[in-house]
């Protein structure tokens, strides 16, 4: 299998400007030293707590924000070395769903320009009639109504809306795309619709993911591979079978133990790892493990030394100095 | 085929004939909105048939033996203190002053709008830059400015606009650029990014429409503000030569009869310019929200 989408040492820096001439006296490690793949086809989910900077990475990536270091490759070319008309036509493949389904549609368009405006951008239709066709037939790919195509979308509903910003995501023909928190903001019937309809889209027309998101329940169901993200660095991935039977990091294990239980069964088996502490300043990162303020297993070593990437067995990567665990 | 395209076709003209007569049906039921278009209808109308209405000879011909009349029968709204009737210069000011306060916020509205736009969205040099400019023009005393101005490019209804315009656009800049850059940041921004947009198509399309709203208030509650600045540069010889008629210079001249009593020529040119402001403060209002889709049913 090939890889669709790389990153390498991916690296987002936001500057905090002070003083009197606006120069920058520190810098946010949103992302610090991300490397991933996702083979063409498959989901990958990124899962971590608020402010982790998965949103971030996944921005980046689509170039929404520009990095400060680090290689993005996509289909094998680097879209920094690419030339402009190379980069705009592999942008037009990789997409995005963001999260808030209320302030990703713009409210003074109604559904067909919303969907067309991909398709009028790139000249992917020549005729008028072949834009409105297309539309419709997103619109229909997406469970919505045609008819609905000159309504403006503060007349949707929450799931509604999400799927018109799927039915957008999908107008430019794209291969890859970036659900950023896509059902987050939906309640859980309709994320249940969502999360079928995504999955359906993605077997249909062999779409890769990049699953951006906090809740493991749905992360579980629709990611092939995972990846756990802690204050800017991944700090394990593995096959979504690997992650979530066989945790590796102590913060993975203390994300899965704060999924709820519901059955008694669940319930009796359940070992809760309440975390203890805050998160470091953002600015002033531990010059050991990141994670070391708040991990139970802390030793001398973790304060001391970052620990290194290494590989657990097929393919199960974790950032820890415990060696078993 | 064809006939589903005439179909479709049909059906999209429909819905923007619906969505023309939906924003109109939501003016109208904005009852404040109407009257204040009404008016507007009005001066406007009084504006391009004054000579039909009254000879322009009656605004500017003074005739001593009747100076300082109050309202009557012969002269509508009394005289001035040269013997003028008050009626006429009240029914020809209104061309001037109309196409003084419209005009210069049109103007301002699009300069302002198009620099505002362009220094919220991109940021930077750009927009350091145009500030520290509008900080030094918003330093200088407006009167003064204009001043300078009128007197750099000698004293004509054109210069007049273009000073007014100048010492305006400072204001629009900021608020406009402001509203901006609230918007720049909304996730349908970066979606129309990730569609491959043009970013003067996105300003155009997407940010220049959601900031309406704020523009069309500026604009509407400056008119009366542009008008009597160019009535103070009429007062000092600067904007509108004496005797044509003028609405602020009206006030401005009325200022040295009031003391005696003679409210009328304050009352009439001040309750034109109220009115007229007002009106285009009411039509601003309903036009801002009958064309927000989000209060549509």
């Amino acid at each position: 299998m090939d890889k669709l989408l790389e990153v390498k040492d991916l690296k987002k820096y936001f500057p905090i400007k002070g003083g009197f001439f606006g120069r920058t006296v520190a810098e946010v490690k949103a992302v610090d030293g991300v490397s991933f793949s996702i083979q063409r086809g498959r989901v990958l989910g990124l899962v971590g707590e608020s402010g982790c900077g998965k949103s971030t990475a996944g921005r980046v990536i689509l170039g929404l924000n520009p990095k400060t270091g680090g290689e993005i490759l996509f289909d094998g070319e680097n879209l920094a070395q690419v030339s402009k008309s190379r980069q705009r036509e592999l942008r037009r493949r990789m997409q995005m769903v963001f999260q808030d389904p209320f302030s990703s549609l713009d409210p003074r368009m109604n559904v067909s320009e919303i969907i067309s405006e991909g398709i009028v951008a790139y000249k992917l239709c020549d005729t008028r009639a072949e834009i409105e066709d297309r539309v419709n037939e997103l619109m229909e790919k997406c469970g919505l109504f045609p008819e609905q195509a000159y309504r403006y979308v503060h007349q949707f509903s929450g799931g509604q809306r999400q799927r018109i910003c799927i039915a957008r995501a999908l107008a430019t023909n794209p291969d890859f795309i970036v659900l950023d928190e896509a059902v987050s903001a939906l309640d859980v019937s309709i994320q249940a619709q969502i999360i079928n309809l995504l999955k359906d889209l993605q077997e249909s027309i062999g779409l890769t993911y990049l699953f951006i998101s906090h809740d493991l329940n749905i992360v579980q169901f629709i990611s092939d591979e995972v990846a756990v993200m802690y204050l800017g660095e991944i700090v394990e991935y593995g096959t979504t079978e690997q992650i979530f039977s066989n945790p590796r990091h102590p913060y993975t294990v203390a994300l899965l133990s704060a999924v709820p239980a519901f059955t008694r069964e669940e319930k009796a088996n359940k070992h809760r790892m309440i975390l203890e502490g805050d998160l470091p300043s953002p600015y002033d990162m531990p010059k050991g493990c990141r994670f070391a303020g708040r991990c139970p297993y802390r030793e001398a070593v973790c304060e001391e030394e970052k620990p290194v990437w290494t590989d657990r067995g097929d393919g199960h990567y974790c950032m820890c100095h415990r060696p078993q665990l | 085929m064809k006939h589903l395209q005439r179909e479709h076709a049909r059906r999209k003209r429909d819905m923007r004939r619906e969505h023309a007569r939906e924003t109109w049906r939501l003016f109208c039921k904005n009852k404040a909105a109407l009257f204040g278009l009404a008016i507007l209808v009005i001066f406007v109308l009084v504006a391009l048939f004054a000579d039909l209405i009254v000879p322009y000879e009656n605004a500017i011909a003074q005739d001593a033996s009747v100076r300082l009349d109050g309202p009557s029968a012969a002269h509508l709204f009394g005289t001035d203190k040269y013997g003028r009737d008050v009626f006429a210069q009240i029914v020809h000011g209104s061309r001037r002053s109309l196409t003084l306060g419209i005009g210069t916020t049109l103007l301002s509205v699009v300069i302002g709008g198009l620099i505002g736009a362009l220094c919220g969205f991109y940021g930077g040099k750009l927009d350091a830059i145009v500030m520290r400019i509008c900080d030094i023009v918003m330093c200088i005393p407006a009167l003064l400015f204009a001043l300078a101005v009128v007197a750099a490019l000698g004293a004509d209804m054109i210069n007049l606009i273009i000073a007014i315009t100048i010492i305006s656009v400072p204001s629009y800049i900021r608020v406009i650029r402001s509203v901006i850059l609230s918007i720049v940041e909304q996730d349908y921004i970066y979606a129309a990014r990730l569609c491959g947009t043009s970013n003067w198509k996105i300003i155009l399309h997407h940010v220049l429409p959601n900031a309406m709203g704020p523009i069309i208030v500026q604009a509407s509650m400056n008119v009366a503000s542009m008008m009597l600045t160019a009535a103070g540069l009429s007062f000092i010889g600067m904007g509108v030569q004496q005797p044509t008629p003028e609405w602020g210079a009206m006030l401005n001249e009325a200022r040295d009869s009031m003391l005696d009593g003679h409210l009328h020529l304050l009352l009439f040119p001040g309750v034109a310019i109220a009115l007229s402001a007002l009106s285009l403060n009411l039509v601003g209002d309903g036009l801002r929200d009958a064309l927000d889709p989000r209060l549509k049913s």
